[in-house]
C-alpha cells in the first residue's frame, strides 16, 4: 500500500483524536478528491468517516454520551490497526476495518440523532457531491458514494455549484430547443 | 417529430416539482417523443417502486409510460454503443496519469440511444455529460481547478466522442418548462401563468436542474409570447 494512504489514516487519526472538526471536513473533501483520482472505494469510505465525524462532533447532545466515548476510542484504536495493516501491505484488510467503523457509527446516529437521516447517509450525500464537483457525473458521484441519488441532487442545488456549470447562453439554448421542437 | 431521450437527472426534476405535465403536454401540442432506456426505467420506476419515500415518483412515470407520453427503449442494440461512449468519457481526462471515470452507464446508454435519430436531443440535468458535450475545454478546467493539479485530455478519445454524439442538442427540465409554457401550459394559471412559469423554474434549480442563478434571471426576463 502506499506511503499517501498511510499518511491519509494517520491524518484521520490525528484530526479525530484532537476532535479538530474543520480539518476532518478539509480532509473528507481531499479523500473524496482522490477517490475519484485513484477509483479507489478505500477512500470514499475515509471521505464518507472524516464528514461523519465532523458532523457528530457538533452535536452536543451526542458527544456527551458514554456511547460515543467509547465509539470514538474504538475508532482511533481501529484506525491505528489500518494503518498497521497498511504498512503491512495487508490491503484488504485495512479496508475491512475502515469499512466496519461505518455502520457503527450508522448505530450510534439512529440511536441517539434526532432526525430520520442519520449522519452516514449524509456523509454519503456530501462525499457524492464532491465526487460530483471534481467531475463526476450525478449517476456516478451517487454510486461511487452509495448515496441516492436525488438526495445528492437536492443537496447540489442547495450549493453554488451550478453557478460553474454554464455553456449555452439561454436564449440560444432555447432558440435551439425551439426550432428542435417545430421540426 | 421531435424525438427526446431522458436521463435520469432531467426526470427526477420534472417529477419531484410536479412539472412532469409537460411530456404529457408537449406530446399533444408539439409531437414529441419522449424516450427512456432500459437502465433509466429500472433507476426511475422499479427500483423506487419498494422504497415509499420515492414511490409516488415512480407510479407517475409509470403511469406516463402506460399512457404511451413516455416509450420504453428496448435495450438489446444499446449495449455495444453505451459501452463505446462510457470507455471514451472515463478516459477522456487524466489526473496523475491516471484516468478519471466521470461518466455512468447510466448517461452512457442514453447517448447511445440517441443514435439513428436525425435531431438528437437529450433531456439532462446534470452537468457532466451536458458539458462533455458542449464544452469540454471548460470541463478540463472545472476539474483542474478543484484537484489543483494538471488535468492532462486525451484528445483522440475526447474527438472520438464528440464525433460519436454528433450534432445532439442538450435539454434540461428547464427549457422543456419553457417550449411548453410557451405553448401554453400555464394558461390555467390566467393573469398569474407567468408566474408559475418563472416559480416552477425555480423549483427545477432547487430538485437538481443544473442551472445557474443568472441563467434563471435570464428566463426571468423571458415572456411567455
Amino acid at each position: 500500500m502506499d506511503d499517501f494512504t498511510i499518511e491519509s489514516l494517520k491524518k484521520l487519526r490525528s484530526a479525530l483524536d484532537s476532535q479538530d472538526n474543520l480539518a476532518l471536513k478539509s480532509l473528507a473533501g481531499q479523500f473524496a478528491a482522490e477517490a475519484l483520482a485513484r477509483e479507489d472505494p478505500h477512500f470514499v469510505d475515509l471521505a464518507i468517516l472524516a464528514y461523519s465525524f465532523a458532523k457528530f462532533l457538533e452535536k452536543h447532545n451526542i458527544v456527551e454520551t458514554p456511547e460515543w466515548r467509547a465509539l470514538l476510542k474504538r475508532t482511533l484504536t481501529t484506525l491505528n490497526e489500518a494503518r498497521e495493516e497498511a504498512k503491512a501491505g495487508n490491503v484488504e484488510e485495512c479496508h475491512t476495518r475502515v469499512a466496519s467503523l461505518l455502520p457503527e457509527l450508522e448505530d450510534l446516529s439512529k440511536s441517539l440523532g434526532k432526525f430520520v437521516t442519520n449522519v452516514v447517509d449524509k456523509a454519503r450525500i456530501k462525499t457524492a457531491t464532491q465526487l460530483y464537483a471534481h467531475g463526476a457525473s450525478l449517476s456516478r458521484a451517487a454510486e461511487f458514494a452509495h448515496a441516492e441519488k436525488r438526495e445528492v441532487a437536492s443537496y447540489i442545488s442547495a450549493t453554488h455549484l451550478p453557478e460553474k456549470y454554464r455553456t449555452i447562453p439561454v436564449r440560444r439554448r432555447l432558440q435551439l430547443a425551439e426550432q428542435a421542437f417545430s421540426e | 417529430m421531435p424525438r427526446v431521450i431522458c436521463d435520469t437527472s432531467s426526470l427526477i426534476s420534472l417529477m419531484d416539482t410536479c412539472t412532469s405535465g409537460v411530456l404529457r403536454f408537449l406530446r399533444e401540442k408539439a409531437d414529441a417523443r419522449f424516450l427512456v432506456p432500459p437502465g433509466v426505467y429500472e433507476e426511475m420506476v422499479s427500483r423506487p417502486l419498494g422504497i415509499k419515500r420515492y414511490g409516488y415518483s415512480a407510479v407517475r412515470l409509470r403511469k406516463l409510460v402506460e399512457d404511451e407520453i413516455v416509450e420504453l427503449l428496448p435495450g438489446k442494440d444499446l449495449a455495444q454503443r453505451t459501452q463505446e461512449f462510457l470507455g471514451l468519457a472515463n478516459n477522456s481526462f487524466f489526473v496523475d496519469g491516471r484516468p478519471l471515470r466521470i461518466l455512468h452507464e447510466g448517461e452512457a446508454e442514453c447517448l447511445a440511444a440517441l443514435k439513428g435519430s436525425r435531431h438528437p436531443i437529450l433531456a439532462v440535468d446534470e452537468k457532466t455529460t451536458r458539458l462533455l458535450l458542449e464544452d469540454p475545454k471548460r470541463m478540463r478546467e472545472l476539474m483542474q481547478g478543484e484537484y489543483q493539479r494538471k488535468i492532462v485530455v486525451n484528445k483522440t478519445s475526447m474527438d472520438r466522442f464528440q464525433q460519436l454524439a454528433g450534432d445532439m442538442l442538450v435539454v434540461r427540465s428547464t427549457e422543456l418548462v419553457a417550449l411548453a409554457a410557451k405553448r401554453g401550459f400555464f394558461e390555467e394559471y390566467g393573469s398569474e401563468a407567468l408566474e408559475a412559469y418563472h416559480a416552477s423554474l425555480y423549483a427545477l434549480r432547487y430538485a437538481g436542474c443544473s442551472i445557474s442563478s443568472d441563467e434563471l434571471l435570464q428566463y426571468e426576463r423571458t415572456l411567455l409570447d
